[in-house]
C-alpha cells in the first residue's frame, strides 16, 4: 500500500505528463496569433490613428501659426537705423557702420521692444585701375 | 576780323592734338592717386606734319572726404 505522499507524485506525474504539452501548445498558438495577427493590426491602428490626428490637428495648427503671425505682424514693427561711413584708404574702400542696429517698436506706441547691434566692417580691395590714350585726337572748332 | 582772329582761325582749324599715353588710377588713403605721362603731339593736318611734342608727366592726388549712406528704411 502506498502512502499518500507517494500516491500525490504519481498523480502530479501523469498530470503533468499530459497537460504540460498542451499548455505549451497553447501558450505557442497563443504567441503565433498575437505575432501573425494582433501586431499587424496594432501597427497599422497606430499608423491610422497618427494619420488621423495629423489629418484633423493640421489644419489647427496651421490657423494658429497664420493667426500668430498676422498678429505679431500688426503688433510689432521692424526699423533699421544707423550709417555705414565708406572710406577710402591704401588699396581699398572700407565700410563701417556707425549704430547700425535694428530696433523692434510696438506699432502702436512706438516703444522699443528689443534692439540688435549689426556691426558692420567690411572692406573692399579695390585694384588699380590703367586708362590707355591711344591715338587720341582732339579737333579745335573755331566758335564764329 | 582782325588779323589775330584770322591766325587763330587758321591755327585752329589747322591743327589737332593727339595724345598718347597711360594713366593708373588707384585708391590711396584718403583719396585717389592718378599717376601717369601723356604724350601730346601737335599736328598740322594741312601739311600733315607734327608741330610740337609734349611730354606731359601726371602725379596727382584727389582727396575724397568720407561718404555717409543712411541704412535703407524698411518699409
Amino acid at each position: 500500500m502506498s502512502d499518500v505522499k507517494t500516491f500525490v507524485d504519481t498523480v502530479g506525474k501523469d498530470v503533468t505528463t499530459v497537460a504540460v504539452p498542451r499548455i505549451e501548445a497553447l501558450a505557442t498558438g497563443i504567441n503565433d496569433k498575437v505575432l501573425n495577427t494582433y501586431g499587424p493590426r496594432v501597427s497599422a491602428f497606430a499608423n491610422e490613428l497618427v494619420k488621423d490626428i495629423i489629418n484633423e490637428q493640421s489644419a489647427s495648427v496651421r490657423d494658429f501659426v497664420s493667426a500668430l503671425i498676422q498678429e505679431l505682424a500688426e503688433r510689432y514693427r521692424p526699423e533699421l537705423v544707423g550709417d555705414v561711413r565708406a572710406h577710402l584708404t591704401q588699396g581699398g574702400l572700407d565700410l563701417t557702420g556707425q549704430g547700425v542696429k535694428l530696433d523692434l517698436k510696438r506699432q502702436d506706441t512706438g516703444a522699443v521692444v528689443a534692439s540688435l547691434d549689426i556691426p558692420i566692417a567690411i572692406r573692399i580691395n579695390v585694384s588699380d585701375l590703367s586708362v590707355t590714350l591711344k591715338d587720341t585726337m582732339i579737333k579745335l572748332d573755331v566758335v564764329r | 576780323m582782325s588779323i589775330v582772329d584770322d591766325l587763330v582761325e587758321n591755327l585752329v582749324e589747322r591743327n589737332a592734338v593727339k595724345l598718347n599715353g597711360t594713366l593708373t588710377i588707384s585708391l590711396v588713403e584718403g583719396g585717389l592717386a592718378v599717376k601717369g605721362r601723356l604724350y601730346s603731339t601737335l599736328r598740322d593736318q594741312k601739311k600733315g606734319k607734327d608741330l610740337l611734342n609734349v611730354d606731359i608727366p601726371v602725379d596727382a592726388q584727389v582727396r575724397v572726404g568720407d561718404v555717409v549712406i543712411p541704412v535703407p528704411q524698411i518699409k
